[in-house]
């Protein structure tokens, strides 16, 4: 491993990581711990693993954009990802789901609706977040 | 970007929306609209398939053909996802999991005009080639089957035809003429031929038959008519008495009149001239 800080010119044996101008050097992202290195840690437990996704159908949305490859643990890890993604949209409009119902409801009531049902009204902002405007019509002709 | 039409595709999606309405129950919701899901569907399909386009563009840029988890995590990267976040997420403590539908074959439509077996690809032919045709339209066989050579089979075969035949004629002639019944309450039980008894029953045992018996009925025939009932008795009685000869010459005269019976047979009339 290179140890010195060039941030141009780096040399290393294990990953194939090319650097760009700006960008720390091997030994400075060691040091960060990066989270490609646990990742990568992660990844080798993950042949166990089953996400909600199947392997299958991640499999075929993977291939119609021509990737194709032998390690079904790449598959899975990209799996978890899009998994982490919905997720996250979602826990964002549970907690819109749930300021509105804070705000509207009183203490002396139930206090929080059991059952929140996922609604448009929720998620249009949520997904606004992450950059996808959603427009649906309210009625079709 | 799905096509609907495409069963494959269909299966896919909805498995995915599957997946999303776990993900979201898991989350904390007890219930969400459609539209909602068809929305995340979409969403998740359309990442997957970015995810992977961006890997794929990553791994060629750096001359390879084998992608690895550094171009996954690249592309995570460049999309904005924060890939810290997925180690935690994949421990999370709720996390649902459903076995995808097996892949269930095709229902084969029967085929009703299939005639035989199809025969099996040789081992030099791949299987995911579509089958041979049906096997009478490319085998040739020959039209003759080869007769029966053992002795058993020809003479079950001989007793069975002369059996069946017995029977058919008998059947025939107890319907088409007079029958006699065994059975006094039963007529139609076992019908039998009716006796038809002869005038001189002796003579048809000392005498010897060797001659068409097509021409003595004829002949008998012949003669009642042209000498009345009362020679009922001398019909047959002349017929012994008269000899070989004027025998061959009445058969010669009865094969006369059959041939002037038949109408193919009889002599061709030429035209009359007349000049």
């Amino acid at each position: 491993m290179a140890s010195s800080d060039n941030p141009n010119v780096n040399i290393s044996n294990n990953t194939q990581i090319t650097t760009i101008q700006g960008v720390p050097s091997v030994t400075q992202q060691l040091q960060d711990k990066s989270a490609g290195v646990p990742l990568s840690d992660f990844v080798l437990q993950l042949e166990d693993y089953a996400p909600t996704i199947p392997d299958s159908v991640t499999a075929y949305y993977l291939n119609r954009a021509g990737f194709e490859t032998s390690d079904p643990r790449i598959i899975r890890l990209i799996s978890l990802a899009a998994q982490k993604f919905v997720s996250d949209i979602a826990n964002d409009a549970l907690q819109h789901c749930k300021m509105k119902a804070s705000a509207g409801q009183s203490s002396k009531k139930q206090g929080k609706d059991k059952k929140f049902t996922l609604t448009m009204e929720d998620l249009t902002p949520a997904m606004a977040e992450y950059g996808i405007n959603v427009k649906k019509p309210c009625y079709f002709i | 970007m799905s096509l609907d039409s495409d069963g494959n595709a269909v299966s896919r999606r909805k498995a995915l929306k599957v997946a999303v309405a776990a993900l979201c129950s898991e989350v904390g919701f007890g219930m969400a609209e459609d539209a909602v899901l068809e929305t995340l569907t979409e969403a998740l399909g359309s990442y997957i398939v970015e995810i992977g386009r961006s890997t794929r563009g990553i791994t060629e840029l750096a001359c390879r053909t084998d992608s690895m988890v550094s171009d996954v995590v690249l592309g995570l990267v460049e999309m904005g996802l924060d890939i810290r976040g997925i180690p935690t997420h994949a421990r999370r403590a709720n996390k649902t999991v459903f076995i995808p539908p097996a892949t269930s074959s095709q229902t084969q439509h029967p085929r009703t005009l299939q005639v035989g077996e199809k025969r099996h690809h040789p081992t030099h032919i791949p299987d995911h080639l579509p089958p041979f045709p049906d096997p009478h339209t490319y085998i040739k066989s020959d039209a003759i089957r080869q007769p029966f050579n053992e002795y058993q089979l020809i003479r079950e075969k001989a007793a069975t035809q002369k059996r069946d035949v017995e029977r058919a004629l008998t059947r025939f002639i107890a319907k088409t003429g007079e029958t006699q019944s065994l059975f006094k309450d039963d007529v139609s039980a076992f019908p039998l031929i009716a006796v038809k008894p002869t005038p001189l029953p002796y003579l048809d045992a000392l005498l010897p038959k060797d001659q068409d018996i097509d021409s003595l009925e004829q002949e008998l025939q012949h003669r009642t008519k042209l000498a009345g009932t009362s020679d009922d008795e001398r019909g047959p009685a002349g017929s012994a008495i008269n000899g070989d000869s004027a025998r061959g010459l009445q058969s010669q005269e009865s094969a006369d009149t059959d041939a002037i019976d038949n109408p193919y047979l009889r002599h061709t009339r030429m035209p009359s001239r007349k000049r």
